[in-house]
């Protein structure tokens, strides 16, 4: 999967500890549009856990998880 | 859907926080979640408690190190949490009746996402109902 995904919106929760960044996440993608594409930045290291267990509890895509320098991105697709 | 029940009766900061945590773990996995607050829990709700205390730890590096990610913003206030995941939906939350009296205080007197003020048999409807129930 490429890395080069444009997101609709990003997310930059780098500061938070968990549940914070998948908080900002379901808030965002609550008020959000069906289709868009968006982006959680994340140091936190339950987010790699909790953050795509929930996009697929949610029945919305998980694009990709990418590790970066000192965070992860999670590209998340609102479906529905 | 499961559900889980939460009994919190202490308003010490790093109780409440606690709570919140949990609530968010069971609510972000899809599980109905309802907290019962009691004892002094329930003046932590007041909408003009006072400022809370910090956390304290037997251990003092962990009060300090916690103590500064709160103050830096890092991690979720209980009272933010609550009111997010309110707003997900699946969270309810009562106040006990008793102490809520005692207090002299009314519904209107609390925090905007509590949904009742309620007696112990409304906890232990709600616990015969429930998959778990953690009290803390």
């Amino acid at each position: 999967m490429s890395q080069e995904i444009i997101a609709d919106q990003v997310i930059d929760a780098r500061g938070s500890y968990c549940p914070g960044p998948l908080m900002e996440l379901i808030k965002t993608i609550r008020k959000g549009e069906v289709g868009k594409i968006y982006e959680v930045w994340s140091k936190d290291a339950g987010s790699i856990r909790d953050i795509p267990k929930w996009v697929t509890k949610a029945n919305h895509e998980m694009v990709g998880v990418f590790e970066e320098n000192g965070h992860t991105r999670f590209v998340v697709k609102k479906v529905r | 859907m499961s559900k889980l029940v939460l009994v919190c009766d202490s308003g010490s900061t790093e109780k409440l926080q606690t709570v919140a945590l949990v609530a968010s773990g069971a609510i972000t996995s899809d599980y109905e979640v309802f907290i019962f607050f009691m004892h002094d829990a329930v003046y932590a709700l007041k909408k003009d408690a006072p400022p809370e205390p910090e956390i304290t730890s037997v251990f003092p590096e962990v009060s300090n190190k916690i103590n500064q990610a709160r103050k830096e913003g890092k991690l979720v206030h209980w009272k933010e949490l609550l009111e997010d995941l309110k707003d997900l939906g699946g969270l309810r939350i009562a106040a006990c009746v008793q102490i809520t009296e005692i207090l002299g205080l009314e519904k209107d007197d609390l925090l905007p996402f509590v949904d009742d003020v309620a007696g112990v048999n409304t906890l232990a409807e709600e616990a015969m109902k429930a998959d778990q129930v953690i009290s803390i």
